[in-house]
Order: structure tokens, then sequence, then C-alpha cells
């Protein structure tokens, strides 16, 4: 303490007596450069110094000379050579000086060549700022600090907001936040160690970024500095760089309170492409798909559910009975062909992405299909990094693209990795788990995660904090069934493998509640038939693969087309051409035609498959299917008899 | 049974629609693969349809056609107009032949939404949950 009014002094100085030199110079090497050339590189010189923050210009001191090079690569705009020089690349300067750079056009990303030489510029001076290990006062302790840390407790024993911080050569491109939000995420069991690919490959401005953090870091940097939109399309790493310098650039626009993502839902009504408000999420449920047996499901699924408020409803706890409104996160392995293998599952075959899915569809394919239940555990996120986890969560579904590892990145993998980059907490950077239960209990020991809503069964049904499979539900259904009605069935097992026809008769002798258990199971039956005759049909494609000749391997072939047809909706990227990071309002329109466009194909394509499947089914299975249809169709009517008989009231 | 969890999973992903093949071929924590795709088309439009809209003849369904009617706002307490939704009724099919099965003693989540929607638009003030959930359980699946 006693040393900061001194080195006050030191800098007033300093001031004093060289006003200009705590700054950046640019200096252009004007050798042999006509009298145009020379202004017109002056002028660049310039606008580069002005799109500079001022912290950056303040922090780097020194002087850079800038010159015309003829031994740079043909095709490359510039470099930055040693502490203090850039070269540009010679070919390009009498576009510059004659100013037909202004308007020429290059067909990357910044358009005009002019602007192509200025982003050119920053990126090399970005180049050098990272290299000059530039850390704020309070940065520098804080390194100083886990450093010294390091050295006396070893990795192990490190803080959680040391990792990372205790071999720092940069003053941007290798800090932990930064590396998390760019998409060099920490490999799983490796201490901090990071991936060494960056799969945030969609929707890049410029692929050049993913080759090397560095790159990255300057590559941004252009569009931090020269594009009005950067702040809407990154928004995370918008934050990021104006906390880090304390500025913003002037002409950063406004952003659209909403998001758009591509809703995969199954619901032709719901709008293809969804906007979400993050403003309308009360909260952040960790979902967790409980294990069985299959090998791909025996750790369970982890998913993030989002608890999103009807219009009407103030955000607050109402918002947790808006089920309707809710999303879920989940990442999946998209697999766009009828085998699932086990090999490369392990392997990494099957792309990872971020699908957003209503909470409803997501419910059914669990508890109905899957036959396993779901808890929604909340998570105690204050506001900020709840919105931060909302915004990341968007970002990740349109710039994500992974691999999907059974062992080393699977759900509880991405998740955990979604939860960390998105909420930014330093307790989330030593998490380590590979299982959706293990990261679920390591997210309660550190009091992220709170199970208590869970604890009454009957209250956590009530209020949505749990899901019962319907396996639970079939076997209490046939329990009741057996107390109202003398059915000889010894087990629910027994029932459903009844013919249709023998179930049939018992549908007029039930009372309300015997019919609407009637009702439960028959649908069940109706979906083991369902499955059966699914797996049959897939039984026999696959056997006869490669014998072009059949039906069967007809409808496999449109099958297969459709599922990578359908492949759109993993991976939205692929609907817009042009525009990087987030969509903006403009690209909304042509968003929502290129996917209504993909839609309508694919149904078409399943109207047309629909008849030639149906031919294709064992008549006898398909003489089962027929009838379940038939009982749930009686049951139906006998309900709503009963229920007006009994003088039920009647809703609009 | 493993094998019928998984083709569950396809199937009932494809089941649910053709059109919008969401998680057609995905593979949820890698659960199986799908044929179902195909059964789906074929088989799940009509089927889901019935399954989902609670018994009805299934011919008489496409699985598009569900509407969301919006019977103009009905006025309720302080904060605002809420709007009746029909899907939250329909959602909530499956829990109310759960909760009428069971005389009431299981209840889900989706009921309870609707039971407060019923509420929050003034629908049968005074009526029993039963009465309300009776009611669901006739309520009609779309058009």
């Amino acid at each position: 303490m006693r040393w900061r009014p001194l080195r006050l002094l030191a800098l007033l100085l300093c001031l004093l007596v060289t006003p200009l030199s705590a700054a950046l110079r640019l200096e252009l090497d004007a050798r042999d450069l006509t009298e145009r050339e020379r202004e017109a590189s002056q002028a660049l010189l310039a606008q580069a110094l002005q799109a500079l923050p001022p912290s950056l210009v303040e922090r780097l001191d020194r002087r850079v000379q800038v010159r015309w090079s003829q031994t740079l690569r043909h095709d490359a705009f510039g470099s930055a050579r040693g502490r203090h020089y850039i070269e540009l690349n010679r070919l390009l300067l009498p576009a510059l000086a004659d100013g037909s750079a202004a308007q020429r056009q290059t067909g990357r990303s910044h358009a005009t060549l002019e602007r192509e030489l200025l982003a050119t510029l920053l990126h090399e001076i970005v180049h050098l700022y990272d290299r000059a290990r530039l850390w704020s006062p309070a940065d520098q302790r804080r390194l100083a600090q886990c450093r010294s840390q390091a050295a006396r407790l070893g990795a192990v024993g490190l803080a959680d907001d040391c990792r990372g911080q205790t071999q720092r050569r940069f003053t941007l491109s290798d800090d932990p936040r930064l590396l998390d939000l760019a998409g060099w995420p920490q490999r799983v069991g490796r201490r901090g160690e990071r991936e060494p690919r960056n799969a945030q490959g969609a929707r890049s401005p410029d692929v050049y970024e993913l080759s090397h953090p560095r790159e990255f870091v300057a590559v941004n940097m252009e569009y931090f500095l020269l594009d009005p939109e950067y702040g809407c399309r990154r928004p995370g790493l918008q934050r990021y760089l104006s906390a880090h310098f304390g500025w913003r650039p002037a002409h950063a626009s406004d952003c659209p309170a909403d998001y758009a993502y591509l809703n995969a839902g199954l619901d032709p009504q719901r709008d293809i492409l969804g906007q979400l408000d993050p403003e309308r999420v009360y909260a952040v449920h960790y979902l967790l798909a409980e294990p069985n047996q299959a090998w791909v499901s025996r750790w369970g699924h982890s998913m993030l559910r989002l608890v999103v408020c009807a219009p009407n409803t103030p955000r607050g706890p109402d918002c947790l009975l808006d089920l309707d409104q809710h999303l879920v996160l989940s990442y999946r392995a998209f697999v766009g062909d009828l085998q699932l293998s086990t090999w490369d599952g392990l392997t990494g075959a099957y792309p990872s992405r971020l699908f957003i899915l209503p909470l409803s569809q997501v419910i059914d394919e669990y508890t109905k299909l899957e036959l396993r239940s779901l808890a929604s555990v909340p998570l105690q996120l204050p506001r900020e990094q709840l919105e931060g986890l909302v915004e990341r969560a968007v970002e990740q579904h349109w710039s994500y693209d992974g691999d999907y590892y059974f062992f080393s990145n699977n759900c509880a993998v991405e998740t955990l990795k979604l939860l960390r980059s998105g909420s930014a907490r330093a307790d989330l950077q030593t998490l380590d788990s590979i299982t959706p239960t293990g990261l679920l209990q390591l997210l309660e020991a550190r009091g992220l995660a709170d199970r208590s809503p869970l604890r009454d069964p009957r209250e956590a049904l009530r209020l949505g904090y749990r899901f019962d499979s319907y396996r639970e539900r079939y076997q209490l259904m046939f329990d009741i069934l057996r107390q109202r009605l003398p059915i000889e069935a010894e087990s629910v097992e027994q029932w459903l493998a009844l013919e249709p026809a023998q179930r049939r008769p018992w549908i007029e002798r039930a009372d309300l509640r015997a019919a609407a258990a009637l009702l439960l199971l028959e649908q069940a039956a109706l979906r083991r038939q369902l499955l059966l005759a699914q797996d049959d049909l897939k039984r026999r494609y696959l056997a006869s693969r490669g014998r072009q000749d059949s039906d069967l391997a007809q409808a496999g072939g449109a099958i297969e087309q459709m599922l990578r047809d359908s492949g759109f909706l993993s991976r939205p990227a692929e609907l817009l051409e042009h525009g990087y990071g987030l969509p903006q309002a403009a690209e909304w329109q042509r968003l929502r035609q290129q996917s209504q466009a993909r839609q309508l194909q694919l149904r078409s394509l399943a109207g047309e498959l629909d008849g030639e499947l149906r031919q294709l089914l064992e008549p006898q299975r398909l003489a089962r299917i027929e009838a379940g249809e038939r009982n749930l169709g009686e049951l139906g009517r006998h309900l709503r008899r009963l229920h007006q008989a009994s003088g039920g009231l009647q809703l609009p | 049974m493993n094998g019928l969890r998984a083709s569950l999973l396809l199937f009932g992903l494809g089941l649910a629609l053709p059109g919008q093949a969401g998680s057609l071929g995905t593979l949820s924590d890698n659960t199986g693969n799908a044929l179902f795709w195909s059964m789906v088309t074929l088989l799940g439009q009509p089927v889901m349809t019935t399954m989902a809209l609670g018994a009805e003849e299934p011919s008489a369904r496409l699985l598009y056609s569900e509407k969301t009617a919006t019977l103009g706002a009905i006025e309720y307490s302080s904060s605002g107009a809420v709007q009746f939704n029909q899907k939250i009724l329909f959602a909530a099919s499956d829990d109310a032949r759960l909760f009428v099965a069971s005389d009431g003693r299981q209840r889900g989540a989706f009921l309870e939404a609707a039971l407060r929607h019923c509420r929050d638009l003034g629908l049968h003030p005074g009526a029993s949950d039963m009465q309300l959930a009776s009611a669901l359980l006739a309520y009609p699946g779309p058009p």
C-alpha cells in the first residue's frame, strides 16, 4: 500500500515529461512509397488507432512499424513480426492508394478490400497485445497468487478459480474463461487440460478463428471492433471483451430481446422457428432421465429444463405449471442411419448437437416410450448466471457441432460444459463427472442443485419436479382394474398380451374409474404392437439391405433418406448460408422459409411411405393394430357416455 | 425389454411425427435408432393421434389437424387476460385418466396445470378437482 502514491507520482512525472509516450504508436515505413500511397496508408493507420479500445492503445505502450511487404504469400493480408513490426501485403497497396479498395468486394466477411485491410491491421495489433502479457494490476496479483499457491500445494490443492491460471503466457488467449467461450473446453478428468479441437464451427465468421486460440482472439477482435452487430451475434464474447477493455465500441447496435432457435419438436402447430426471451425464463432445472438397462441409457441422460413463463404469468413460482412453455436443452447424438452401433458410439462417429425441444415431448419420449422417470432438480443460479446460461445455450445451439463419445463426451460432459461456460462460476471449473447421476450429486454437493422439492413424492409429481414412468402407471391401472372388474389376467403383462378382441367385452362393463384405467392400458397395448411391428420391419429391412429388389429395401431406402434429410433439425446453421453467430432479425425471414420448405418436403416423403409400409406389415400384426385402434375408439365413446349420464361438467 | 425400450424411442419419435422428424434419428442418450421412422410414418399418424387425443375413431383424425382454439380472452383477476388454450386441456388427458382411475390419489403436473387453467378462466367456479378431471376425461379430441 505504501508504494501506491509513489507510483502515481512516477506516472504523473512520466506524463509531464513525455506526454505521448504511454501509448501505442503506429509508424509507417514510408520508404519507396508514392505520395498517394503514403497518404492512404497513413489514413489506414489512423483509422486503426481510432477503432482500438483506448485501454489497449494505452497499455500496448510501444512503437510499431507498419510496412508494405513483397515477401508475404500472395493470398495473405498481413503478418506481425516480432514485437515491433507489422507487414501488410504490398499487392493490395495500389487499390488502397487509388481508392478502389473502398468499393472492391473481396467475398470475405468484411466485404470490401479496404475494410479487410483495416481488419488485418487490427488483427495483427491484437496479436502483439495478446503476446505482451498486459494483464491489469488486479489480474497480475491474482495470477501471482495462483502461481504461488500451485508451487505450495500442487495441482490437486489449487483453488477453483486458479485452475488454468498458473502458467499464463498471453494477455487473453490462454484465459480459461476465454477458452470456455471460444470452444476449447476442458477435457474430462485432465485437471484443466483443454480439448485440442474447437467444435464451435457452425456459423463462424471466419474458420481461421478455429485454428488456434490466439487466432480466435485476433479474429474476434476484428468483428468486435468493426461490426456493430457483433454484440448481438456473439453476446457472450462481446461481454467478455467489453469487460476486459472496460469499453465497448460506440457503434454497437441494440439487440432484439428474443433469441431465435430451431424448434425440433413434433408439434406441427408450433412455429418451427422458436423465439426465446431470456427475461421470461424463471428457473433452470437439471433434468435427469433415470437410468435403465439398455447399454446406451444405463447411466441416465442429463438435460437442462428452462422454466419459461407464459406471457400472462408474472415471473415467479407460478411459471412451474406453464408446462406448455417449458423447453429442454438436450445434447443428443444425431444418428442418420437405422443401425445404432456401439462401436461408433465409443469412437465418436456420431455428431453431438444441442437440441431445443418442448418439455412435453421430452416427457413423452422418456416416460411413455422408454418407460423411464424424469427428475427435475432446480439449480440455484443468480439471475445473471441464469441469463448467461440461456444465452450460451442458444449460442451453442447455432454453433456447436461436436462428436459424441460414449465415455469422454457424453450428455453429462456436454451439459457440464454448458453449465460452466454459461454461468462462468468458478466452482464449476473443477467439477468432473462423466455420468449424469454423478454430475447431479456433485452439483448438489456444491449447493447448486436443490433436491428438496423432490422429497415429498406426491408434491413432486403434482408440481412437475418428477414425471413418473408409465411402467408405474400401468401397474397401478391394472391393480385398479382388477379391483373393479372380475378379469382373469393376473399381471399387466398377461393383460396386454391378450388379443384386443378379448379385452373388448370389458369396455361395456366398466364404470368411470375402470374405463379410465382401461384406456391407459389399451394405449399401452397398442403402443406395444406398434413397437413389435417396427422391430420386425427393421429386422427384415436390415437383413435385406443390399438386395435392391425387395419392397422393403425400397421403403427402407426412403426412410434412410428421410433420416438424412431431417438432419437440418439438428444442425440449424445449415439453413443459413450467410451471417455468423446468432441469426439476426433480417435472417429470420429466410430461416422461416427454409425450415418450412424442408419440413414440407419431409412430410410429403412421409406421406408416400405411409401406405407402402402398411402393406409391408404382416396381416396378423396389422389386424391387431387395427383392433386396438377400434378398442380405443370405443373406450372414448364409452367414457363420454358415462360422463354425460352422470351429468358431468362440459368444458369449452 | 432392452430391445423394446430402444425401439420405443424410435418408434415414439417416428410416430410422433413424420413431418417434424425432430428427433427422428436422434438418439437420446443413445438409445436405439430408428426404424420407426417408417413405422412412424405409417402407422404412426392415425394411431398416435388417437392415443394423444383420447380415443376416437382413428380415421377421422389427422395428426396435423390439431388446432389451438382461441375462444377470445376471458378476463381474470388482476394480472391481465388469460387466453383459453385448448392445448393445455389436451395435454392433461393422461393425467386426468390417472387421477380419475386412482380416485384422486395420483395427481400429475399436466392435470394440475389444466385445473389451474380452468380456474384462471373462471370455468365452473366451485367445481371440485374430480369434477373437472372427469370433464377432461370426456373432453373430445380435436375435430
